[in-house]
């Protein structure tokens, strides 16, 4: 299955960072009989801000996954098993050789990245008539507003600027390659002003492909089935005069554009009567009352960075949802979805600090054991396998030698996704709603997952290192034997033990994480 | 398949042992009394017997009852030889000393040289069923030495 994943604006980079760790935890979609499903996700990330924080985080770490990803499994998309198994991919990859576009997840927004709005719409070109109507419209600011810095709230700005989206190189190289088996997803926040203006832009252009000659598959991007995850105000932003944003404002735009959608998007109105149709397939509403920890309140300038939240984890689960639901619950005629579905999320336990345990059911028996299991992988290697090397399983061929170390696959595991993997998980401890699945104060495994104490054995006592060498041993022995692993195949061969016997290790010893 | 070579080289070797004693430790050490009471009395035979199962055994404990990866590096793998190779050492100089004692010699000299062979026997010997067993060792089978 293969997925275009459309990143609105500050929110869906957000979004995506915890995405990105679940992927690398090994998740997968299950189909009916519950069995996982090759995944190939291309995301693409749609904000003229560029110099934003979250975004430049989001995409760094997408880079570094993709050669994780490329180095342990090289371009086989038929994974369906394994850390960093779901495929990630650019645009540019999927295209044939000699594609005109860059290697990147940004989705090129031309010149709206760098003008004024004022000179965007040629303001100083119109009649006076003309003038006066932009003028009632658009506030002075809003004229002035560099779109470098996204459209800092105005959602009016956006649905301007963002038209020029179907005219794009992106857009019809996406409509080259998009096939009727894909699957799109967008992921925006409805109280700002990319977000906002950016979903319903994109849903346009690909509901009314039918309509433009300058694009392929027109019929089935027409009929797509698509999911979108609209994330309601969840964040709290320090109160700044100088500001055009504030918090005080989030409600006002949300019930603003949950009105445009009704009519428009998620539900259709036409001569006032209400029809049981709408553009989108499923739609995921989310958000949170408790409001976080204040974040610095930038319109952009300073590049926007905010710590992790809760609700961005859960709002990836949506993707992962979405992707569960078969497809002739998904389907779309003349452009329209047939019986939509509609998702809202509650947490089992309603806590200011949560654990992996305060999910209901369905989560916990969707990500719990993979998440556990890659924060035991995380912990292992940062503070065990160096003393391993030379030991055991790495003496078996493909041997892991000391040089292993210091090849660019391990050096961007540890020195890049680990790290930011550790700063993801320290930002959602420390914000409101606090997210604590794992205990990040501990080097040792047996306390490493925050209200789950895992089983001590009659004579194997608590599980510790040792426990896991023991498995990887044992793993390693059998995939010998079988001669399952090629020479050039280390990386791999490595990860593929510690899934295995990490796998053993949480089904036995952490049976109260589900 | 070199799994299975190794087994039946160590098992060949321990059956020489095992077959011809008296040839391989008169070769180490030989005393014309000594020697002729030793195997007049059947005791290279019993010394070799306990030698080979102190090894064979000591080796099965370290790789598959101890199998352990807090037991598995080189030193582990030393100390166990080395408390193996003492005690076939103490038990083949305790038996034939106890069997002379009954006959009214006294050779306990001549044992301590004997014991010195059989020392190195032993320690021989528990390589020898180390590298015969130890590729089926889940945690211990890259001890002493990678495979």
């Amino acid at each position: 299955m293969r997925l275009f994943l459309f990143l609105v604006g500050g929110t869906g980079s957000r979004v995506m960072r915890p995405l990105i760790m679940q992927f690398a935890a090994g998740i997968h979609p299950i189909d009916e009989g519950g069995q996982p499903q090759p995944l190939e996700v291309i995301p693409i990330i749609v904000d003229p801000h560029k110099a934003n924080e979250d975004l430049k985080r989001t995409e760094n770490l997408l880079r570094w996954y993709r050669s994780i990803r490329k180095a342990l499994y090289g371009e086989r998309p038929d994974v369906t098993k394994g850390f960093f198994s779901v495929k990630m991919s650019t645009l540019s990859d999927i295209l044939p050789a000699g594609s005109p576009l860059s290697d990147t997840f940004l989705f090129n927004l031309g010149t709206v990245e760098s003008k004024k709005f004022q000179d965007f719409i040629s303001y100083n070109t119109l009649d006076t008539a003309n003038q006066a109507l932009c003028s009632m419209m658009f506030s002075n600011d809003q004229l002035q507003t560099k779109m470098d810095i996204g459209f800092v709230g105005s959602p009016n700005i956006g649905s301007v600027a963002l038209n020029q989206f179907k005219d794009s190189e992106e857009f019809k190289q996406f409509s080259n390659v998009f096939q009727k088996t894909d699957r799109i997803f967008i992921v925006s926040s409805i109280f700002g002003g990319t977000g906002a203006a950016g979903y319903p832009i994109i849903v346009k252009n690909i509901r009314n492909a039918a309509s433009n000659a300058a694009i392929n598959n027109r019929g089935d991007l027409r009929d797509a089935k698509i999911g979108a995850l609209t994330v309601l105000p969840y964040f709290n932003v320090q109160q700044d005069e100088n500001s055009p944003i504030s918090r005080a404002d989030f409600i006002s735009k949300t019930k603003s554009a949950l009105f445009y959608y009704h009519d428009n998007l998620t539900g259709l109105r036409q001569g006032g009567v209400d029809l049981p149709l709408s553009k989108i397939n499923a739609c995921y509403y989310l958000g949170d009352e408790v409001p976080s920890t204040p974040y610095f309140n930038d319109p952009g300038g300073n590049g926007q960075r905010n710590d992790a939240h809760v609700v961005e984890y859960v709002g990836a689960l949506s993707v992962i949802d979405f992707l569960c639901i078969p497809d002739d619950q998904l389907v779309t005629r003349g452009g329209n979805a047939l019986n939509p579905i509609y998702k809202e999320y509650g947490l089992a336990n309603d806590k200011q600090t949560l654990t992996l345990n305060d999910f209901g059911v369905g989560t916990r028996q969707m990500v719990n054991k993979s998440m556990a299991k890659f924060f035991l992988a995380y912990q292992y290697i940062t503070n065990q396998f160096g003393k391993d090397v030379g030991r055991g399983y790495t003496q078996d061929k493909p041997e892991i030698t000391r040089g292993f170390l210091s090849t660019s696959f391990y050096n961007t595991l540890t020195a890049d996704f680990f790290v930011a993997y550790r700063t993801w998980l320290r930002e959602l401890s420390g914000n409101q709603r606090s997210f604590q699945p794992f205990n990040l104060l501990t080097s040792q495994m047996a306390d490493a997952i925050n209200g789950v104490a895992p089983k001590k054995g009659f004579f194997s006592g608590e599980v510790n290192y040792k426990t896991l060498l023991s498995a990887l041993n044992k793993g390693s022995q059998a995939a010998a034997k079988a001669g399952r692993f090629q020479m050039n195949e280390t990386a791999f061969r490595f990860f593929s033990l510690l899934d295995e016997a990490l796998d053993g290790l949480v089904e036995e010893k952490y049976n109260g994480l589900v | 398949m070199k799994n299975a070579f190794c087994l039946g080289m160590g098992v060949f070797i321990t059956l020489v042992f095992l077959l011809f004693p008296s040839w391989i430790f008169e070769a180490g050490y030989y005393e014309t009394e000594f020697s002729n009471e030793m195997y007049n009395e059947n005791l290279y035979l019993v010394v070799a017997v306990i030698t080979a199962a102190v090894a064979w055994g000591g080796a099965a404990l370290f790789y598959y009852v101890v199998n352990s990866v807090s037991f598995s590096r080189w030193y582990h793998w030393l100390l166990t030889l080395g408390v193996a190779s003492v005690l076939t050492t103490v038990a083949c100089y305790a038996y034939p000393n106890s069997v002379f004692s009954e006959l009214g010699y006294d050779f306990s000299s001549q044992l301590v040289g004997f014991c010195l062979i059989d020392f190195l026997a032993a320690v021989a010997l528990f390589v020898v069923a180390s590298f015969a067993m130890r590729w089926w060792s889940s945690n211990c089978r890259h001890t002493p030495i990678p495979e």
